[in-house]
């Protein structure tokens, strides 16, 4: 009797520190598992000295949630190339096509989701488009509005925006899609450098280049090509003027595509020429002022450069895509966020289709009162081209 | 009633047998009982002994193998300035390979290269100096006695680097000479001289073959992209360059052809400053030459002066270049930009360490292979 209750008080003992044991071990585990997710995410993030990343993983305990931490880069550049599909639609000619457009397609073209040229000839190793319009600077609309026609009826479906370029123009495709996502392609909007000539609501440069929405485009197409009161169809006439007027007119908003600073990200010339200061006819062309007048003209996350020859374009892609500076690793900032959509443009997504005509009358009655002197336009025009 | 009478009668009947019966097979019962217990519980505490001592000998395996970089860790943290902590790799190697930049100019050229090089690239340089013939309150010169002309460029290389080691020598561990129409990368420099010791006598640049009478393997190195000498061969030139037996006295002549064949004869090794996969980073020309390079026949010039053979073409210049030629004032901004302010969307962060140290002993040049002549 008497050694009973001692057996029983010893099996007590030893169950509960083998309980004990086994829960120090299982604590032990799941502390060691959570560190290690965190020192594989302090790698990823390519810390420069492993023994203060050491230190730093053991002295701080993880707080960030893993669903809050931004991609590492190259997910997030092939996670922006399918989320914000863009169309390239390059104007070019026949007798470009191999001093011109054939790098573009070497080089920055292959960075869109799909790539067009539009000339007026067909090129199997370029594969362009020969559209059926005449040739010559003078008929750089009707060509335009030929191009934006065909790609409507062709691509429309499968692409959220729609670029515009120049065959001496260099798009930072990746740039252009951090910019495009945090804009909505349902939004009748479009963006490039604003010009503050001959449209009240401004005009993108043609010679930067400039990306519709998908709402745009169907506007354009479905309200404005098949009104001429809105979108003329005459044969002669400055493409980027008169597409930023019949934008205007179908409702579509020129969007500010500046930086935080307040500088552009759509360059209508080269920085290998003129940095930092731009060229003399670009100030007064601006729609915006310079806030501070500072005498640098472009932003730091620019999108597109006009006025390259073709050995600048492989210049710009080995500068901008392969020459690196030893131990600077920048680290860029997580994506803007998605802008709410600000209530003009919901007020135009409801307007309906007489409103717009008559909207548009009304807004091209002012216009022809002032009228503009040819030479001025003519000067213009030199510059910009 | 009839059960009862059984039970009693078979009792009666064997009442020894059943007692030792019943006493038997309580025995065996209670020991078996007591066996299967014990073992039960010595195998559990055999079992959870072994796995918590598994267990702490893995950890304490774990805790050994972080113990060193943690220490050292702990140490340089402690060891380091507050503001220190968080400097990039670029930073700490401003600290550790101390580059002094000196730059060739005339008055001439005061207002419309050298002071743009001294706002571009000059001022990543840990000390930077114009060689020049007039002193200019915007730019931090050193006047040289020789005459300013084109021919004397041998006499004012001469007479810079003497001053430079005479004046300078303790401010920085490489010496680098460029022109005022050259872009540096200063940081792709330190990355590139930092397997080397500033105590071993060598030099680098974009390798030329050497001209007229020579030796095998002499090479020269492009003064245009400009030339870096350690320490030591710094100390070596500034005492052995009045020797005429090895340099050449007089101050007519090509400087970097000079500076060659003295550095030759002075026992300054020529080091080889391609990347590991054989790709320069010095270049002589900019990167529009490299690259239209690529659409020249073999008469190109470069393809038969260079020492080690150039293979121009897009895949062929290096991610992390040192020098440009030609590079007009403008254009040294437009590096600026391109390298320092420009952001890429999505640009993969490429994990880059520091290179190993080379001994001097290990140190291995390579003889020329360009087969063109």
């Amino acid at each position: 009797m008497g050694v009973r209750p001692n057996r029983k008080r010893l099996e007590l003992m030893l169950m509960l520190l083998i309980g004990l044991a086994w829960g120090i071990l299982l604590s032990e585990l799941m502390k060691r598992t959570r560190w290690q997710n965190h020192a594989d995410r302090l790698k990823e993030e390519s810390s420069p000295f492993p023994s203060s990343q050491r230190s730093r993983n053991l002295r701080t305990p993880p707080t960030i949630a893993p669903s809050t931490t931004n991609p590492p880069p190259d997910i997030l550049a092939a996670r922006l190339f399918n989320e914000t599909r863009v169309l390239c639609m390059v104007l070019t000619s026949p007798k470009t096509h191999h001093t011109r457009a054939i790098h573009i397609k070497r080089t920055w073209g292959r960075r869109c989701n799909k790539l067009i040229f539009m000339s007026t000839k067909a090129d199997k190793e370029l594969g362009s488009v020969a559209l059926n319009v005449r040739e010559g600077y003078s008929n750089l609309w009707p060509k335009t509005r030929a191009a934006l026609q065909y790609v409507y009826k062709h691509h429309f479906q499968k692409y959220d925006w729609f670029l515009k370029a120049d065959d001496d123009t260099y798009f930072i495709m990746e740039n252009l899609r951090a910019f495009l996502h945090a804009h909505n392609f349902r939004e009748p909007v479009y963006f490039g450098n604003k010009f503050r000539q001959h449209v009240k609501e401004g005009y993108m440069s043609g010679g930067a280049g400039y990306v519709l929405s998908k709402m745009a485009l169907h506007r354009l197409i479905k309200l404005g090509f098949s009104n001429s009161s809105i979108c003329t169809n005459r044969n002669y006439g400055y493409e980027d003027v008169e597409l930023g007027r019949c934008l205007a007119g179908v409702g579509v908003v020129g969007g500010d595509s500046r930086d935080e600073q307040g500088l552009s990200r759509f360059i209508p010339f080269s920085p290998l020429h003129w940095y930092p200061q731009p060229p003399d006819w670009y100030q007064p062309l601006l729609y915006y002022t310079s806030p501070d007048n500072s005498s640098d003209c472009c932003s730091n996350t620019a999108i597109s450069f006009h006025y390259n020859n073709a050995q600048e374009f492989y210049v710009l892609e080995y500068i901008i895509y392969k020459l690196r500076i030893f131990g600077i690793n920048r680290e860029l900032g997580p994506l803007p966020k998605k802008k709410a959509s600000s209530r003009p443009m919901s007020i135009n997504l409801q307007t309906t289709k007489e409103e717009n005509g008559h909207i548009a009358l009304i807004k091209m009655m002012p216009r022809k009162n002032v009228t503009t002197p040819n030479y001025r336009t003519k000067t213009t025009s030199k510059f910009k081209k | 009633m009839a059960g009862e009478y059984i039970i009693l009668e078979n009792s009666s009947t064997y009442p020894g047998f059943h007692s030792s019966s019943n006493g038997l097979a309580n025995g065996m019962y209670r020991s078996a009982q007591r066996i299967s217990t014990d073992r039960l519980v010595l195998l559990i505490l055999l079992v959870s002994t072994t796995v918590i001592g598994l267990f702490a000998y893995w950890d304490v395996m774990v805790l050994n193998a972080g113990a060193l970089p943690l220490s050292r860790g702990t140490s340089s943290v402690d060891y380091m300035e507050p503001g220190l902590r968080n400097e990039t790799l670029a930073e700490k190697m401003h600290r550790e390979v101390r580059v002094l930049c000196w730059v060739l100019t005339t008055p001439k050229y005061h207002k419309t290269r050298a002071i743009h090089v001294l706002r571009t690239w000059g001022k990543r340089c840990n000390k930077i100096y114009f060689m020049t013939s007039e002193p200019d309150d915007e730019l931090p010169t050193v006047v040289l006695t020789k005459p300013d002309r084109y021919e004397m460029l041998w006499g004012k290389t001469k007479e810079a680097f003497v001053h430079i080691h005479e004046q300078m020598r303790h401010e920085a561990d490489w010496f680098i000479k460029a022109d005022d129409d050259t872009y540096l990368f200063l940081e792709n420099l330190r990355y590139m001289l930092y397997p080397y010791s500033p105590e071993t006598p060598i030099y680098f640049g974009f390798n030329y073959k050497m001209v007229g009478t020579h030796q095998k393997n002499e090479s020269y190195m492009s003064g245009g992209s400009g030339y870096v000498l350690s320490r030591e061969a710094l100390r070596i030139f500034a005492e052995g360059v009045n020797d005429t037996t090895k340099c050449r006295q007089e101050d007519d002549h090509a400087e970097d052809v000079e500076m060659g064949k003295c550095l030759f004869n002075l026992g300054v090794k020529a080091g080889d400053s391609r990347d590991e996969q054989l790709r320069n980073r010095f270049y002589p020309i900019a990167p529009y030459g490299a690259l239209l390079s690529g659409n020249v026949g073999m008469d190109f010039w470069l393809y038969k002066y260079a020492y080690y053979n150039p293979r121009s073409c897009m895949d062929c210049l290096s991610e992390y270049p040192v020098a440009f030629h030609y590079v007009h004032s403008k254009q040294l901004y437009v590096y600026d930009y391109f390298n320092y302010q420009f952001q890429l969307s999505g640009r993969a962060q490429v994990a880059e360490r520091l290179p190993k140290k080379i001994r001097e002993e290990e140190l291995v040049i390579p003889e020329s292979d360009n087969p063109v002549s």
